[in-house]
């Protein structure tokens, strides 16, 4: 070989044998010398090691968190977590049905209903045929939409490019029955859809509601959505949106995370199921279950019976509230509507309607009134429509609206005008309270205030902006509001104001109430604030309340309550005279309904105590209707109420029974 | 020929590029049985590649035995054939992975570019073999248009990487048969300037984000990794070349033990038995492996080119030096690409990949340089040879 020959050969020896050696420093320096770190100048340096991989590919998916429990008093659930199975299903598409639009879209389909067959499999479900076809439906919009398949052009055509060749499915959220998620397995273990479709069964929580119709409203319910994280991720939150769902002790911990590793082409596959809280918190509501459900069977078939009265639709809406008086538990809470199917979307009555009051509010006024010195329970007013009291104290403040009574009153004391519910009278009590007495009355008994209760979207009601305005002349105050006030006019309530504003009269004006006795929280009982007593009414002032609340409920006629007595004591052989104390109500309004304008509407309304004398149970009715038909509290509000109270102080009797027997036995029975 | 001939090419066959091409074959068929084990698709690749060494000597042995100038004769059909498989992808091959690389035949495919590769080499031994050819630039010029024609063809597969190989091995070649390096160094030029209207004109859009994603990559911190532009840049473009850098740099020193490379293991190495083998060597035996390898995969080359050298005759000697180049290019392509310090490609790396027509190319390739190897009898020209 030529000497210029060999230098060449030796040339491009050399230049090939550079490389390596640069190769293998680099190498060197990289997994020897920085042990798998790059260095960047001036800042952290660039890790490369199998940790750095492992962060890399693992897929952390924040999953809803289990929340913790609600219990009623006597510790049936309410509400709970229990393990479920999320089933998502990864679809690919092979190479031969991309090649034609058609097949893709048939082989599509046909998993679609495969997957539908599956998830109706459950042998418990009314109507198969119909949960098949609905969930046909939704899957087949969901692989259209995951699929891109709205954007395909027509015809037969080779998947274009851009077009996903695969895609993740959430196929259903809360599988828990066995032949569904057995007949889900069998889809993914088919020899055809090897390679193709494979499903995974994540471990996940899904919140059970037993008796979930008794306890729409008061417990509420949860909301699972993808919310979008800080860092520019998404994860799933719960929350709770009404109800003691709400409650904040149960958001605590947004959601757990589940584990998982991500394989070369992107797909997620998890190694563990969710960890599990081990001390979720329980939250003690105050509701009794039991009662619950007597209220609420009390109050639909109350509401019901409405449409057999002649002409009469059925009433528009109900609430009945029972309240322990000793601790301001609201015990039972139960809300009616008419014409709605779905309850979780409906408005939960007792918290959440309004209703101009009418006369269930006549004893807080005289209780007032009587307290503040501004009435002697003697004396005797002429509640004559034409007599001298009217025409020179109401008629004479130029009230355009005339006072009227249901049936015609003569001369009563104060015991009297409570007992026949005299309008006339109420007025001529409530023109003794002065402006400002009129505002503290309000404040006393919590009227145009927020509950102070754990439950959202409460409403709160109160009277026009110009009753109170200073710019209102007394004169116009007297003529309109303060007679209005004094028989539950000009001013909206829900049935949780009157139970409170009840509880008050009887405990004072701190006194609250409670859905919510307390909660246990990483093991320790954490108690919700007792019942505070404040401002007392005193006893006197009660005791003349109590004894005409308890005649309003005697069979004497003009006794607005008579109805109800000679009801009870037909059906149960009770005389509740002397042992239901109560006050009817019946108030005719003019409120604005969507799609009908500004309707008239009449409000039924009862409030009782029982004992009469020394109170243990309250319970206040609503029922509206919004028609002007003959409807009223002391025969549509009243009986259901009385029967809820007679059955909290049997079901009351019982326990203590059962109580004394567990102490005197040593054992349970 | 008789079998006495046989036996007297046979001793006069230089063993070390055997031994090498051995060596190299040996080590893939370790590491991609480690990279495929635990997959229940890919599980059968190391013993495919098995009988893909086997039939592939089966043949080299054949190769061996005429004298190569037999071979030069065919080179231009060998040339001519290339060319027609290549363009006939373009009407036969089916889609793969959004190119067309590949005849798919019953149970195996053929990739026809890993065979151009050798009947370039072949085409421009025959072209340059006369000096007077190599010492002008105009003579250069059909030189660079015989790798630029399959180069092209294997671009608009797309294959950028094999399409690269072209380059080294053509400026070796040129330079090795006497081209003034005025003459390399305006083929060099011209290769940047078709690289740039290239880059702008030729390449993919995938293509592009492969080289802006490594031009990026350089600034990486720790954490610049948590930004979500650079977090959908490593589930995009930056994924494959990214898993094999840290599956490189976690090895360390002597790296995990066979099959117990986490990125190996857990399914983070795309490719990992073709285009990423070599990061599989450098996570699951570390820099010592990868001393080897490299050590191996330059003793072949060093030996093709010590044939080179020892041939008089210019056809065998320039094959030898185009063989050499294109396997030195190619194995160090693919560990640049492994450890990120050129864009990512796909490209196997020789004997040690797993595929059948990049095995068989190269163990023909090192026959017809062991079968330049044993005939050391100056050639004149013409025929005369049996």
């Amino acid at each position: 070989m030529k000497s210029g020959e060999r230098l060449r050969l030796g040339f491009v020896y050399g230049l090939l044998g550079l490389v390596p050696v640069f190769l293998l420093g680099w190498l060197g320096y990289v997994q020897v010398a920085q042990a798998g770190e790059l260095d960047r100048k001036g800042r952290a340096p660039l890790r490369l090691v199998a940790a750095t991989a492992a962060r890399q590919g693992a897929v952390v998916e924040r999953t809803p968190a289990p929340r913790g429990s609600i219990v009623d008093r006597n510790g049936q659930p309410l509400a709970f977590d229990r393990p479920v199975y999320e089933v998502r299903a990864w679809i690919g598409l092979s190479k031969k049905r991309r090649a034609s639009t058609v097949a893709m879209r048939e082989w599509l389909d046909g998993l679609a209903r495969d997957f539908a067959v599956a998830l109706a499999s459950d042998p418990e479900l009314a109507d198969r045929g119909v949960a098949r076809r609905k969930h046909e439906e939704r899957l087949r919009k969901l692989i259209t939409r995951e699929f891109g398949m709205q954007r395909l052009p027509a015809g037969d055509r080779a998947l274009p490019e851009g077009f996903p060749r695969s895609a993740e499915l959430r196929l259903a959220g809360e599988v828990d029955v066995l032949p569904v998620i057995d007949a889900l397995r069998a889809i993914g273990k088919r020899r055809d859809l090897r390679g193709f479709v494979r499903l995974d069964f994540l471990p996940a929580f899904a919140r059970s509601y037993p008796d979930r119709h008794l306890t729409y409203g008061i417990v509420g319910h949860t909301v699972t959505e993808w919310a979008r994280q800080s860092s520019g991720g998404r994860e799933l939150v719960t929350f709770g949106t009404v109800g003691l769902e709400a409650a904040n002790v149960l958001s605590r911990g947004v959601g757990h995370e589940r584990p998982g590793r991500r394989d070369g082409d992107g797909r997620p596959y998890f190694l563990a199921p969710p960890m599990l809280d081990p001390a979720r918190p329980v939250l003690h509501g105050t509701l009794d279950l039991e009662l619950q459900r007597i209220a609420t069977d009390e109050l639909a078939t109350q509401a019901e019976a409405g449409a057999k009265v002649g002409k009469v639709t059925v009433p528009k809406w109900g609430a009945l509230v029972l309240v322990e008086v000793a601790s301001g538990d609201v015990v039972a809470a139960a809300s009616w509507h008419r014409d709605v199917d779905n309850y979780k979307s409906a408005s939960f009555t007792p918290y959440q309607s309004l209703f101009e009051p009418g006369s269930i509010i006549k004893p807080l006024v005289c209780a007032y009134a009587l307290e503040a010195g501004v009435l002697d329970w003697g004396h005797v007013y002429d509640c004559r429509p034409h007599g001298s009291d009217y025409r020179d104290t109401i008629r004479g403040l130029g009230r355009r609206k005339p006072v009227r009574d249901d049936h015609p009153c003569q001369d009563l004391n104060a015991h009297g005008i409570l007992v026949n519910s005299s309008n006339i009278g109420m007025s001529l009590i409530g023109l003794g309270l002065a402006r400002e007495q009129w505002r503290d009355y309000m404040r006393f008994y919590g009227f145009g205030e927020g509950l102070d209760l754990p439950l959202p979207h409460g409403r709160v009601g109160g009277w026009p902006r110009q009753s109170f305005d200073p710019s209102t002349r007394l004169k116009s105050f007297r003529a309109n509001s303060a007679i209005s006030f004094s028989f539950g006019y000009e001013f909206q309530v829900t049935a949780f104001h009157i139970a409170r504003a009840y509880l008050r009269m009887m405990r004072g004006q701190d006194a609250e109430l409670r859905v919510c006795r307390g909660v246990e929280l990483d093991g320790k009982w954490l108690p919700a604030p007792r019942l505070r007593e404040g401002g007392k009414l005193s006893p006197r002032v009660l005791a003349a309340v109590r004894d005409a609340m308890a005649d309003v409920m005697s069979p004497a006629e003009g006794a607005t309550g008579r109805h109800a007595h000679r009801l009870i004591a037909r059906e149960y052989g009770i005389d509740i005279h002397g042992l239901v104390a109560g006050k009817t109500g019946t108030a005719a309004s003019m409120v604005g309904i969507p799609g009908r304008g500004r309707v008239s509407v009449r409000n039924a309304s009862f409030v009782g105590f029982l004992p009469a004398h020394a109170p243990r149970w309250l319970a206040v009715c609503v029922l509206q209707k919004d028609d002007s038909a003959r409807f009223y509290g002391g025969s549509y509000a009243a009986p259901p109420a009385v029967r809820l109270l007679l059955q909290a102080e049997r079901l009351a009797a019982e326990r203590r029974r059962r109580q004394e027997s567990r102490v005197a036995g040593g054992q349970t029975r | 020929m008789n079998v006495l001939k046989v036996f007297a090419v046979l001793r006069a066959v230089s063993l070390w590029p055997l031994l090498f091409a051995f060596a190299l074959a040996t080590c893939g068929l370790m590491f991609i049985g480690s990279a495929t084990n635990d997959d229940a698709v890919l599980a059968m690749q190391s013993q495919r590649q098995g009988l893909f060494l086997v039939c592939s000597v089966g043949l080299g042995f054949f190769v061996l035995l005429p004298h190569y100038i037999h071979y030069l004769r065919g080179s231009w059909v060998l040339y001519g054939g290339a060319i027609m498989a290549l363009l006939g992808l373009f009407v036969f091959a089916p889609e793969i992975n959004g190119s067309r690389r590949w005849y798919a035949l019953p149970g195996f495919s053929i990739q026809p570019s890993e065979f151009a590769k050798l009947a370039v080499v072949m085409a421009l031994a025959a072209l340059l073999r006369f000096k007077s050819r190599a010492r002008t630039f105009d003579g250069l010029i059909v030189p660079m248009a015989v790798a630029a024609v399959p180069t092209l063809l294997i671009m608009r597969q797309p294959d950028l990487g094999s399409s690269l190989v072209f380059g080294p091995v053509l400026l070796a070649m040129c330079f090795a048969a006497g081209a003034p390096l005025r003459s390399i160094l305006a083929v060099i030029g011209v290769a940047v300037l078709v690289g740039l209207v290239g880059y702008f004109y030729l390449l993919h859009g995938y293509q592009q984000q492969r080289v802006e994603v490594w031009l990026d990559h350089w600034t990486w911190t720790e954490e610049r990794l948590e930004d979500a532009a650079v977090k959908t840049r490593l589930r995009g473009p930056g994924y494959q070349p990214w898993q094999a850098l840290i599956a490189l740099g976690g090895g360390g020193f002597a790296g995990f033990g066979l099959g117990q490379g986490p990125q190996n293991r857990y399914d983070f190495l795309p490719y990992r038995s073709e285009d990423y083998v070599f990061a599989v060597v450098g996570e699951e035996v570390g820099w010592i492996g990868c001393v080897i390898v490299i050590g191996l995969v330059a003793g072949l080359v060093l030996s093709l080119l010590r044939l080179a050298q020892r041939t008089r005759e210019r056809f065998g000697k320039l094959v030898c030096v185009g063989v050499a180049t294109w396997i030195g290019a190619q194995s160090l392509m693919h560990i640049a690409v492994c450890g990120w310090l050129v864009p990512a490609t796909g490209l196997p790396m020789p004997f040690v990949s797993y595929g059948g027509s990049s095995m068989l190319a190269t163990v023909l390739a090192v026959a017809l340089c062991s079968n330049i190897g044993a005939r050391r009898e100056p050639i004149l020209a013409g025929d005369g040879f049996d």
